[in-house]
């Protein structure tokens, strides 16, 4: 990775962070997938949505420091064919016990998620690409992890179907997240 | 200066004289410099890991925060961690592998520090994982602790490169955070054993370099359960006592309105409480207390 652009990019995680409090009124994730869904729809036409069988996502890890983690989810491409994928993924956070936790996700800003626009990603067959969420280890008050999380539900823009990604975290307060992207790169 | 006064009319001074020693003592505050910074008492604000990073571009650099004029007065990035070890990153080097490393602010921040004597300048963190989570090593506790700590000192190293990029903070601070995850079991003793496998290794190496800890008092308490005692340790900690965001911006340690809340049998005058780690929005700031006897270095 060139060290410039790795700077820019390291630079910007936390202001990512800062953008998801800032921004008045954090959207939920099926509000950024319905958003990008408007413009998807227009383009789905001369796009080649990937299926989901032919999709498998998986923790490629998380980066945690002092406070603050990025975690990284591939996407990978198990099928002959060439798809395309776009936008922001829709999340959900699942408990241990199956149920929905509450969570305020955003779209990231600031300068670690600049230049990520929602725009179409090619996977060519076994080709990868990858979104990340960071947020907040626990309360500054208390001390405390927020909340126990066993797995991501995901859905993809024009992808029938939901992705189940184990990953156990315990984020506190609100979580932004980037648009697919292409490649593996863990952040 | 209520009382100084008082004190003076129960020796019976005349009004005239009573005026006049008034009005020097007025003038001569007008003419002291506000001690409305934080820094005019030893406190410097800083930054870790990803952000923020200075609000100006020229030097001498100023924190984005806490109204104007402050300096941006030390930063603290992600030197290396056990989450970032692989086939391919041996020693879990952080530059240019983490968000939470950010060469331009270390930068700004040791231009403040040499240039213009402000502040601490830069120093790392180690994000370290309890004996439940070897990296595949399979070591003992003290050995796993060890380990780290030598990686970590080599990730200092090779960052510092004789002298290419200056760490004056010198302190190795140990990431410890989330109880249950990063290997860090119930098991206090085994995780003290790893805590103290990597002290005794960073103050043996002879390096000019001190061992520290990064926590919350809670977190600290359920990890080390049972073993929690860190009075000749370097403490930053992340807990604050009333809420997340304090308003106005602290400039002490402790206050009317909400103390740091440090661990392991120190407060916030104890020798060794350095840092301590607030938010505002969902930015990370520090506070860092030069009054304490920091291991800091000119060159």
């Amino acid at each position: 990775m060139p060290a410039k652009r790795t700077a820019g990019r390291l630079a910007a995680i936390a202001a990512g962070v800062i953008a998801v409090a800032s921004a008045a009124g954090a959207v939920s994730a099926t509000a950024l997938a319905l958003t990008a869904g408007s413009h998807a729809a227009r383009t789905a036409a001369t796009r080649h949505p990937c299926r989901a069988s032919a999709l498998r996502l998986r923790l490629a890890g998380t980066d945690t420091g002092a406070g603050s983690t990025a975690l990284t989810v591939t996407i990978t491409n198990r099928s002959a064919a060439a798809c395309s994928l776009q936008g922001y993924p829709a999340l959900r956070l699942a408990r241990p016990d199956g149920s929905v936790a509450p969570a305020r996700i955003a779209a990231g800003r600031g300068p670690l998620f600049a230049g990520m626009s929602p725009a179409e990603v090619r996977l060519r067959p076994a080709g990868q690409a990858s979104f990340f969420l960071v947020y907040r280890d626990f309360n500054g008050r208390t001390g405390r992890s927020g909340p126990a999380i066993s797995a991501l539900r995901v859905r993809l823009l024009d992808v029938p179907g939901r992705f189940t990604v184990p990953a156990r975290f315990a984020p506190f307060g609100a979580l932004s997240v980037s648009p697919v992207r292409p490649g593996a790169r863990r952040e | 200066m209520t009382t100084r006064t008082a004190r003076i009319r129960r020796r019976g001074a005349p009004p005239a004289l009573i005026g006049v020693l008034a009005s020097l003592i007025l003038l001569a505050g007008a003419n002291a410099p506000a001690p409305a910074f934080a820094e005019t008492s030893g406190f410097w604000y800083g930054a870790d890991s990803g952000a923020p990073g200075p609000s100006n571009s020229n030097p001498p650099y100023n924190e984005p925060s806490c109204g104007t004029g402050r300096s941006y007065g030390g930063y603290i990035g992600k030197i290396g961690g056990a989450d970032l070890v692989s086939s391919s990153n041996p020693s879990g080097y952080g530059p240019g592998n983490t968000f939470a490393w950010n060469s331009g602010y270390s930068a700004s921040a040791d231009t403040n520090h040499f240039r213009y004597g402000r502040g601490v300048g830069a120093g790392g963190y180690w994000f370290m994982f309890g004996p439940d989570n070897t990296d595949g090593t399979n070591l003992a506790p003290k050995d796993w602790g060890r380990q780290q700590a030598e990686w970590a000192l080599a990730d200092w190293q090779r960052w510092y490169g004789e002298g290419a990029h200056r760490m004056p903070l010198r302190i190795l601070w140990m990431d410890v955070e989330v109880p249950g995850s990063y290997g860090w079991g119930s098991n206090g003793a085994d995780n003290r054993e790893v805590f103290d496998g990597f002290w005794d290794y960073v103050t043996h190496a002879h390096e000019g370099i001190k061992p520290g800890v990064y926590s919350t008092n809670y977190q600290w308490g359920v990890i080390m359960s049972g073993h929690t005692g860190l009075l000749h340790t370097w403490e930053w900690t992340a807990q604050i006592s009333v809420a997340s965001s304090p308003s106005p911006c602290p400039t002490t340690f402790s206050d009317s309105r909400q103390f740091a809340d440090f661990y392991g049998g120190q407060r916030e005058a104890s020798q060794h409480t350095a840092i301590w780690q607030w938010s505002l929005g969902s930015a990370d700031y520090d506070q860092i207390d030069t009054n304490k006897a920091l291991p800091l270095t000119m060159h």
